[in-house]
C-alpha cells in the first residue's frame, strides 16, 4: 500500500475546511478526441488562451488552440484514461508553479511537484509559469561575474550576471559537464541555481543529481526534471516552469544561475504539440513560432535594477538588483550551427560557448574552440585580475591557431613563429581541466600569470596540468596571504605582480 | 464532431436569413427538424453514402421521405444533396434552433434533478434564473439519480452544478491537490 505525500490528517482537515463548496456557473464543454496527450474539445466558449482545464480523474490540462467551434488542448501527464464524451472544465486560472526558497535541494517536475520521494514541499508561495520580461526600464547592466571555475571560459568568455550565454556542441562534447561545473563552482558565492533537464533519460539526471549531493551543491540548486518518458507538454513547460523559480531570486534581489539542458529538446516536445494540434510546420517542421518560445523564455533571464526589487517586494528589500543568468543548452547535429533552432537560440543570446567533438577527442576538455565561442557583454564583468592577465592567453591561442595549419607544411621555421607555436601548445594544454575539479580567482590567476610571464616555455608540454596543480598547492602553502588578498580584491597590483613573480621562479627551481 | 459543426454553420446562416425574411422561423425549424429525423435513418445514411446514387436521384428520395416542405425548403435540401451534406442536417437544425433562441432572446436550460420537481418548483427556477442571465429561459427537466441529491442545470457551455455527485467530485480534486 503506497502512501501519499497529500494524505497527512492535518493536511486533509485543513483541505476539507478552505474547501468552497459554493454552485458557481462553470464552463464546460465534452472531450471530441484524444490524440497523443493532445484534447479536441467541444464547447468551453468562454475559455482563456492558456488556461487550465480540468478533466476527469484529477487532470489538468492547458488550452493552447482556441477554433471556431473547439479547442485543442495539451493533457499535463497521463491521458490514457480520458475518452471520447468526458467533460472538461475551465477552471479560470492560468498554470502555476510554487516558488521560494523551500524548493531549494529538491528535484520537481514541470509543475513543481516534488519527485524525490522526501515528502511535499511546504512552498508558501505560487507564480504565474508564463510572465512577460521585465521592460527596458528595469534593467541594469550587467557588472558582476559568474565565476564558472573553468578558466578557458572565465579567462575568455566570462559570463555576467544577468547574461544569456549558449553552450552549444554536438552531442558528447561535455556540454553538460560545463553546466554542472558551473553549479558546483557556485558554492559560497551567492548564487542560486536551477538545473532544468528536458527530455533526458531519467538515469542521467539522477548522475547529475547524485553528482549534485556528493559535491554539496544541491542545497543552493532546484532541479526541474522532464525525462524522456514525460509527456510532450512537461517537456515544453519545463523551462518556463524553472524559469518561474528563477525569477523568484532575481525579483527578491538575489541572484541565481538557470540551466535550460537542453532546449533543443524543448523545441522537439513543442514541434509534437503543435503537429499535433495541427498547426501549419514551417522550416524543419518546426512551428512559425518556434523563435518565440526561445525568445521569450531567455528575455526573462535579466539583470533588474534597485527600483525593480524594491517595487517587486513592496519596500522590503531596498538597494539590491537581482538577476537571473541563463546558460541554455543546444544540441547540434554533426556540428551543424546553421540549423534552424541554434542559429535562433545563438542570435537572442548574448554569446556562445562552442564545444566541438574534434578537440574532445583530441583530450582538450573543456573542448571549447577559443575561436568562434565569444561573450557580447561579459567583458564588462570579467573579474579584473582575470581580465588583466586572460587577454595574453585569448590572443596567443589566435595566433597559434593561424600558424598551426600554416606550420604543417613548413619544415624549418623562424624563431618567433616556433616561440609563439610553442606557446600556444602551452597554453591550449593549460587550458585543460579536469571535470568537478573548479579553480578559485586566485588559483586561476596564478595559471594565467604563469602562461603570460613565460613561466611555461620551458616546461615540458606533458607536464604543464602536473606543473600547474604543484604550483597551485605550492602557492596555497607558501604563499597564502598574497592568494588571499587576491581572492579578497580580485585584482594584482603591481607588488602582488612582484611577490607572484619571484614565487614562480622559486617554485620552478625545486620543481623538476 | 466539431467539425460537422463547422460545416454545417454557414447552412444554418442561410437557411435562418431565408426563414426571417420569409417570417416564417417555425415552420423552417419544424421542416429542419424532420428532415434532420430522416438523414439520421440508418437505411437513408447508406443511401447517403453510396456513390451510385446520383445527387439528383438522393434528393428526391430524401425529399419523399421529408414530409410537406416549401419550395425554399426543397431547394436547400436540393442544395444539401447537391453538395454532399445531407449528413450533417442534425448539426443545421441544431444550429438554427440556437440561432432563433438568440433572435427571441431565449435560452435552453436543461435541469437535471435527482427527485422529481413539482411545477411551482421549476417556475421558480426559471424565474431566478431569467434575472441571472437576462434573458427568457425555455427549462426542460431531466431526472437523474446518479446526482444523489440537488440539480444541476446546464446553458449551452455554462453549467451551475448544485449537486451532491458534484460536490464531491470538487472535494476529491481538492483532497488529491
Amino acid at each position: 500500500m503506497n502512501l501519499n505525500p497529500s494524505e497527512i490528517s492535518d493536511l486533509i482537515k485543513s483541505r476539507i475546511q478552505n474547501m468552497q463548496l459554493a454552485a458557481t456557473a462553470k464552463n464546460e464543454g465534452t472531450v471530441v478526441s484524444v490524440t497523443d496527450g493532445i484534447c479536441r474539445i467541444h464547447g468551453l466558449a468562454d475559455v482563456m488562451q492558456g488556461e487550465m482545464l480540468e478533466f476527469p480523474g484529477n487532470t489538468f490540462g492547458l488550452a493552447l488552440n482556441l477554433e471556431r467551434d473547439s479547442v485543442g488542448a495539451v493533457v499535463m501527464g497521463d491521458y490514457e484514461h480520458i475518452t471520447e464524451g468526458d467533460t472538461v472544465k475551465c477552471t479560470g486560472r492560468i498554470l502555476e508553479v510554487p516558488i521560494g526558497p523551500e524548493l531549494l535541494g529538491r528535484v520537481v517536475n514541470a509543475l513543481g511537484e516534488p519527485i524525490d520521494g522526501k515528502g511535499p514541499i511546504a512552498a508558501k508561495m505560487t507564480d504565474k509559469v508564463e510572465k512577460v520580461a521585465p521592460g527596458v526600464i528595469w534593467r541594469k547592466s550587467v557588472s558582476q561575474p559568474v565565476q564558472s571555475g573553468l578558466k578557458a571560459i572565465d579567462s575568455m568568455v566570462p559570463v555576467g550576471r544577468g547574461q544569456r550565454e549558449l553552450i552549444i556542441g554536438d552531442r558528447q562534447t561535455g556540454k553538460t559537464a560545463v553546466a554542472v561545473d558551473t553549479i558546483i563552482n557556485q558554492k559560497g558565492q551567492n548564487m542560486f541555481c536551477i538545473y532544468v533537464a528536458i527530455g533526458q533519460k531519467a538515469s542521467t539526471v539522477a548522475n547529475v543529481v547524485r553528482k549534485l549531493e556528493e559535491k554539496g551543491a544541491m542545497e543552493y540548486t532546484i532541479v526541474v526534471a522532464a525525462t524522456a518518458s514525460d509527456s510532450a507538454a512537461m517537456q515544453f513547460l519545463a523551462p518556463y516552469a524553472g524559469c518561474t523559480m528563477g525569477e523568484y531570486f532575481r525579483d527578491n534581489g538575489m541572484d541565481a544561475l538557470i540551466i535550460y539542458d537542453d532546449l533543443t529538446k524543448q523545441a522537439w516536445a513543442y514541434r509534437q504539440i503543435s503537429l499535433l494540434l495541427r498547426r501549419p510546420p514551417g522550416r524543419e517542421a518546426y512551428p512559425g513560432d518556434v523563435f518565440y518560445i526561445h525568445s521569450r523564455l531567455l528575455e526573462r533571464a535579466a539583470r533588474v535594477s534597485e527600483a525593480w526589487v524594491e517595487r517587486h517586494t513592496g519596500g522590503k528589500v531596498t538597494g539590491k538588483t537581482g538577476s537571473l543568468t541563463a546558460l541554455p543548452v543546444i544540441e547540434t547535429q554533426a556540428g551543424d550551427v546553421s540549423a534552424f533552432v541554434p542559429t535562433n537560440v545563438i542570435s537572442i543570446t548574448d554569446g556562445q560557448i562552442f564545444l566541438e567533438s574534434d578537440l574532445f577527442n583530441a583530450g582538450v576538455r573543456p573542448a571549447m574552440n577559443a575561436g568562434v565561442s565569444v561573450s557580447r557583454v561579459g567583458g564588462a564583468a570579467q573579474t579584473k585580475v582575470i581580465k588583466k592577465l586572460g587577454g595574453g592567453v585569448r590572443l596567443a591561442l589566435a595566433q597559434y591557431r593561424e600558424l598551426a595549419a600554416f606550420a604543417q607544411f613548413a619544415s624549418d621555421l623562424d624563431d618567433a613563429t616556433r616561440k609563439q607555436l610553442e606557446r600556444g601548445r602551452r597554453v591550449t594544454e593549460l587550458m585543460k581541466q579536469p571535470q568537478f575539479a573548479p579553480l578559485s580567482v586566485a588559483e586561476m590567476a596564478v595559471s594565467l600569470f604563469a602562461a603570460n610571464q613565460g613561466f611555461l616555455d620551458d616546461v615540458d608540454n606533458a607536464k604543464i596540468l602536473a606543473f600547474e596543480t604543484a604550483l597551485h598547492h605550492y602557492m596555497r602553502q607558501q604563499h597564502a596571504a598574497l592568494m588571499d588578498k587576491i581572492a579578497a580584491t580580485n585584482d594584482l597590483d603591481k607588488e602582488g605582480e612582484a611577490e607572484m613573480s619571484s614565487a614562480v621562479t622559486a617554485f620552478k627551481k625545486t620543481w623538476a | 464532431m466539431a467539425e460537422n459543426v463547422t460545416v454545417a454553420r454557414p447552412y444554418a446562416e442561410a437557411a435562418f436569413a431565408l426563414a426571417k425574411a420569409g417570417g416564417a422561423l417555425a415552420a423552417w425549424q419544424g421542416a429542419l427538424a424532420r428532415m434532420a429525423v430522416a438523414s439520421a435513418d440508418t437505411q437513408m445514411l447508406e443511401c447517403i453514402a453510396d456513390p451510385r446514387i446520383a445527387p439528383a436521384a438522393l434528393a428526391d428520395l430524401f425529399l419523399g421521405v421529408s414530409g410537406d416542405l416549401s419550395v425554399e425548403q426543397r431547394s436547400f435540401a436540393n442544395l444539401l444533396a447537391e453538395n454532399r451534406r445531407l449528413t450533417v442536417l442534425p448539426e443545421i437544425s441544431e444550429l438554427f434552433e440556437q440561432l432563433k433562441n438568440a433572435e427571441e432572446d431565449t435560452r435552453e436550460a436543461v435541469v437535471s434533478s435527482a427527485f422529481p420537481l413539482d411545477d411551482a418548483q421549476v417556475k421558480n427556477l426559471v424565474a431566478d434564473l431569467e434575472r441571472k442571465f437576462g434573458c427568457r429561459i425555455k427549462a426542460t427537466v431531466e431526472i437523474a439519480p446518479e446526482l444523489i441529491g440537488g440539480i444541476r442545470i446546464a446553458l449551452g457551455d455554462q453549467v451551475i452544478d448544485a449537486s451532491v455527485r458534484g460536490k464531491l467530485a470538487a472535494m476529491a480534486v481538492s483532497l488529491k491537490n
